[in-house]
């Protein structure tokens, strides 16, 4: 099980790269040489992870939030705000874009490779979903149904299928074959209408299918009390992929108010989520998110909420009918385990061996964390020799 | 400007003969010192009307009217060509970029104050502290026919603070709040009451309000019957709130936001002389972009579709059209990725009576953290407003045993940018 060594109560930071602007997300290229990151400024920054040096990408008009590669590992993709998808040779000196594609009117949001590594899905304020081939960069599919902006879009495993998020919690799944939509999932805990303000907010701001296509998860925001200020719950959900049901939904184990900008599956079976807290702090939580931890947990709920319920016989109104029909919520998992970060987390991605993690952080840092015990120093070595 | 004051000399004289100005048909009602009979005469039938277009929380200068793309603060957006050579603005505003050509902008307000509610007064008043009315009722005691049975303020919101924005005016120059489209709360007569009773009900609200004036000011008490009566002669124009028109709400937007402008086109109409339309929102410490992509996705065809039926119902000229907050935003990005309140460089832009189209007035420097030309303040605009409208901002308050002046004595209005 533990092929990966990965051991999430060990993490703890080995490398940190300092760049001048806020960083927004961050990608390990497949070979796990370089991590990408996108910042509040118009590139895309390369770092060299074992010598640190820095290469900047320079081609969109506008700010990176969404990186990706092409199966092969050999290009780097880039979804900028400006409605361009960048393709960008992943190695090499200086990679300049070998070609920019205007995918979206508006902004293009997220871009991710088709696992048969011929296509491209990308999603875009023009509330659009579509589909390119990587060879010539044709439009293969142009697909509505999104009503507010698409945040992100994923290729299922089989690679017929998409699912995508928008700002109101609705999920679409797409069957990229017949181009159209095959069924929607809303998951409105995911979004909130901040009523002092009169705007919605919501959506997913990362994504991620599990490798074997059984489940996704979808990291964002819930409880909305006051957005305009930060002030909203950072939570994920994992979506069974054959009942198209929310399995349960991930929180942090200490209360938390901010923003999860990132969720991503260990090989190991855990999922790691990364969260911008309102206070400018941020943290990566851990979950257990097996068979076992989620029918626990729905157990837990359900014995909780009995406990505060206790209707007597003589108030209650409810039906047998009632009962039935109402759907039982998603248990709630928190976090096994917290590794805190003294600055917003905005991104997060796993190393291709699992054995660490970056993260792109708010004040231009990007960071390494190791999840393996620390290596002893030779002095620390030498003492426990003597001793 | 200050020195304008009590000269004898007025200059709104010189501005009206120079430039053929016109005045509202409140001139004919005579509002003394502030206007000549000529100039009363002159302007008869074509009143003055204002349109606020507040942005409430303060809309990031950014993301609207002083983009500075690829710049340390500048955040993701790019700039978009207006209909003016030269100028530019965000490209979240590409309605409104069509219709620049109607609309200045001024870029250099330095508000001194990143406090909502010091930054809304210094909008509003022209002055940080003190108790001076509001635009709208300085508009509605000056501009408004004296014997227009409607109010002369009507401020259509879904929310929002209830100021006395009146100050030491008349009580019926007071804002009449709107709750959206809605009709103003108690006024309709409740369902199923006789007629006689309903008589009986006013004779005797008149009685008492007879009882309540005695011993009180007499202009007081008359100033709260006109406020009574305004509201009444509101409501007799049931038509504006039964129902909107499809065809227009197609064109404005279904939201509150376009409910509340096509109402407002239809006050203006109506002839009220100030509409304000509040659009909430801008508040934007956290989550700046997505909430400007998502507000002024909804402000900018709105209110470019209520720009462009203005005009094409050749009102413009008379009706001057403000979209203004009460600060900008800060350059700096926060981590939440917020802006947030910024009043030492900000923008406005405005149109319509009075007013110069297609100018800039004023700049920041290239990372937009300060006023770099012309420096402008809320009193500065105040006259500007005041100006372009044909009152002479410069003189005192029609207020008997007073003297009060209208605007700021240590501001004045901004010359280039008026017609």
């Amino acid at each position: 099980m533990n092929s990966f060594s990965a051991i999430p109560e060990a993490t703890h930071e080995i490398k940190r790269f300092e760049h001048g602007e806020a960083l927004t997300t961050c990608r390990f290229s497949p070979d796990g040489r370089y991590v990408f990151a996108g910042a509040e400024d118009l590139a895309v920054h390369r770092w060299d992870v074992s010598t640190g040096t820095t290469t900047t990408l320079e081609g969109h008009e506008s700010w990176v939030r969404r990186i990706d590669f092409s199966v092969d590992g050999s290009q780097l993709l880039t979804a900028g705000w400006d409605g361009q998808i960048g393709f960008w040779e992943t190695d090499g000196e200086n990679p300049q874009p070998h070609h920019m594609l205007q995918a979206h009117r508006g902004f293009a949001r997220w871009v991710h490779a088709s696992p048969d590594g011929k296509s491209i899905a990308t999603c875009g304020n023009d509330l659009r979903v579509r589909t390119w081939k990587l060879k010539n960069y044709k439009m293969t599919a142009d697909m509505g149904g999104h009503d507010r902006h698409p945040y992100a879009v994923m290729y299922h495993p089989d690679g017929d299928h998409l699912a995508s998020e928008d700002l109101m919690g609705w999920i679409h799944i797409w069957d990229t074959r017949r181009r159209r939509i095959a069924s929607k999932i809303h998951a409105d805990i995911m979004t909130g209408y901040d009523n002092k303000f009169a705007a919605d907010m919501g959506g997913a701001r990362d994504m991620e299918f599990h490798p074997d296509g059984s489940r996704f998860a979808c990291a964002g925001i819930s409880n909305v009390v006051n957005s305009f200020a930060g002030q909203q719950d950072p939570l994920a959900i994992l979506v069974d992929w054959n009942t198209k049901q929310i399995e349960c939904h991930l929180e942090a184990k200490d209360k938390a108010t901010g923003v999860m900008w990132g969720v991503s599956f260990h090989p190991n079976g855990f999922v790691a989520c990364g969260i911008a807290k309102q206070n400018g702090s941020g943290t990566i939580e851990f979950f257990k998110v097996d068979k076992e931890s989620i029918d626990s947990a729905r157990v837990e709920q359900t014995t909780e909420k009995t406990n505060d319920e206790q209707p007597s016989s003589e108030t209650s109104d409810k039906t047998d009918e009632d009962s039935s029909e109402s759907k039982p919520a998603a248990p709630t998992l928190k976090s096994y385990f917290s590794v805190a970060v003294d600055k917003c987390v905005r991104g997060m991605d796993f190393s291709p061996d699992g054995k660490q993690i970056a993260i792109a952080c708010s004040d231009g840092t990007l960071r390494i964390l190791e999840m393996n015990k620390k290596a002893e120093t030779e002095s620390e070595s030498d003492k426990k020799s003597e001793g | 400007m200050a020195s304008h004051r009590n000269q004898g000399c007025n200059v709104l004289d010189h501005r009206m003969s120079r430039r053929n100005f016109v005045m509202g048909a409140s001139a004919a009602a005579g509002f003394g010192p502030l206007l000549t009979p000529a100039m009363a005469k002159q302007a008869k039938g074509q009143q003055k009307q204002i349109l606020q277009v507040y942005l409430q929380g303060g809309v990031s200068q950014f993301e609207s009217w002083d983009c500075k793309p690829g710049t340390k603060y500048g955040g993701p957006f790019r700039e978009i060509q207006t209909t003016v050579p030269g100028m530019k603005i965000c490209e979240l505003l590409p309605y409104t970029a069509q219709k620049m050509h109607l609309l200045s902008i001024i870029r250099s307000i330095n508000l001194k104050t990143n406090d909502h509610g010091v930054g809304r007064l210094f909008m509003e008043k022209g002055r940080t502290v003190g108790d001076y009315p509001y635009i709208g009722s300085v508009a509605s005691r000056y501009l408004k026919n004296a014997n227009d049975p409607l109010p002369g303020y009507i401020h259509i919101s879904t929310r929002g603070l209830t100021d006395n924005t009146a100050a030491f005016l008349e009580a019926q120059h007071g804002q009449m709040k709107l709750e959206g489209v809605a009709p103003p709360e108690n006024l309709l007569p409740r369902t199923g009451i006789p007629e006689s009773v309903l008589t009986k009900s006013e004779q005797f609200r008149l009685q008492l309000n007879k009882q309540f004036g005695t011993g009180r000011s007499k202009s007081l008490i008359d100033s709260y019957d006109a406020s009574f009566d305004q509201a009444s002669q509101l409501m007799a124009r049931k038509h504006l709130f039964e129902s909107q028109p499809e065809k227009d709400l197609n064109r404005y937007g279904h939201h509150p936001f376009g409910q509340n402008c096509l109402l407002a086109r239809r006050l203006l109409e109506e002839g009220v002389t100030c509409v304000k339309v509040t659009h909430h929102g801008y508040d934007t410490h956290a989550e700046n972009f997505n909430f400007h992509i998502e507000q002024l996705d909804e402000f900018d065809k709105t209110f470019a579709t209520l720009l462009g039926d203005i005009e094409d119902r050749g009102m413009l000229d008379n009706v001057l059209v403000m979209v203004y907050s009460e600060f900008g935003r800060t350059p700096k990005i926060n981590n939440k990725y917020g802006r947030d309140h910024w009043g030492a460089s900000c923008s406005i832009a405005l149109g319509g009576a009075g007013i110069q189209p297609g100018a800039i007035i004023g700049a920041t420097n290239a990372d937009g953290t300060e006023v770099s030309d012309r420096e402008v303040d809320g009193g500065h605009l105040f006259h500007t407003y005041m100006q372009a409208v044909g009152i002479n901002s410069t003189s005192d308050h029609d207020i008997p045993g007073r003297s009060v002046p209208i605007g700021d004595p240590a501001a004045s209005a901004i010359e280039e940018l008026l017609a």
